[in-house]
């Protein structure tokens, strides 16, 4: 599988709320990747696994990879290699904070209908398998 | 000092087999040393409790070495992609007593050894 083709498996199971196959999927990619992309694919996981973590009763766990998520994709705006980091993350500020006012009452309560999708749009001029050379934020 | 998980984790065990003292187990998971087993509620050999955890992957202690003599970094750290192998606050040590725990270890529990 090119790294493209792996790429958009983990942004279909993110956008089909699969988040522990995501973060599993991106992984792969992950220990394979370096620079830019590789603090990237890390920005995604850690908000797959956050988005996970709030589903499953772990509010802690959710703010926590959340907001590390968020930190680093904020780097990476308004898109990075085809994804809308900008969208993307608005979205993932939204269930942070849902998640952060849960943590304030003791009284968090998962709303999918918060949890953000990933809208992609591969560049069909750059080869599937090109190298990690995407700039960040174009 | 030793390294823990902290309860961000999502259990996906890439982790254990990386530890090449055995000290990763799955969460609810007894853990071994030296030909004892030690569950839920046992202190370390050293003392260390407050490890075990029934819900994520943990790390015993008395068992990390940090890597030291092994690599040139925890590699439990290297491969989590979420960050959550960090060192341990309550559990510092300096580098000359992490390579006194691994000749400590060598002596009591070569078994733990990996490969």
């Amino acid at each position: 599988m090119s790294y493209r083709e792996q790429f958009e498996l983990g942004v279909a199971e993110f956008n089909r709320g699969e988040f522990f196959e995501c973060h599993d999927t991106f992984e792969e990619l992950w220990m394979d990747s370096r620079g830019d992309r590789k603090v990237f694919l890390q920005g995604l996981i850690q908000s797959a696994v956050g988005v996970f973590h709030s589903m499953s009763g772990n509010p802690r766990g959710a703010f926590s990879q959340l907001s590390r998520g968020l930190e680093k994709l904020s780097a990476y705006r308004p898109s990075f290699e085809g994804v809308d980091v900008e969208a993307l993350n608005r979205g993932l500020e939204r269930l942070r904070d849902a998640v952060a006012l849960g943590l304030d009452t003791g009284d968090f309560q998962f709303d999918p209908a918060l949890v953000p999708g990933i809208d992609y749009r591969p560049d069909p001029s750059i080869s599937p398998d090109s190298d990690d050379s995407g700039s960040r934020g174009a | 000092m030793a390294i823990y998980i902290t309860t961000d984790c999502i259990n996906c065990g890439a982790c254990e087999p990386e530890c090449p003292n055995t000290a990763i187990y799955e969460g609810g998971a007894s853990w071994s040393m030296a030909g004892v087993t030690y569950g839920g509620n046992d202190p370390a050999p050293s003392g260390a409790t407050g490890f075990w955890s029934a819900d994520y992957f943990y790390i015993v202690p008395d068992k990390c070495t940090e890597c030291i003599g092994f690599h040139d970094e925890p590699q439990c750290a290297a491969v989590c992609p979420v960050d959550v192998c960090l060192p341990d606050p309550n559990v510092v040590e300096s580098k000359e007593e992490l390579e006194l725990k691994v000749e400590y270890l060598n002596l009591i529990d070569a078994e733990r050894l990996r490969g």
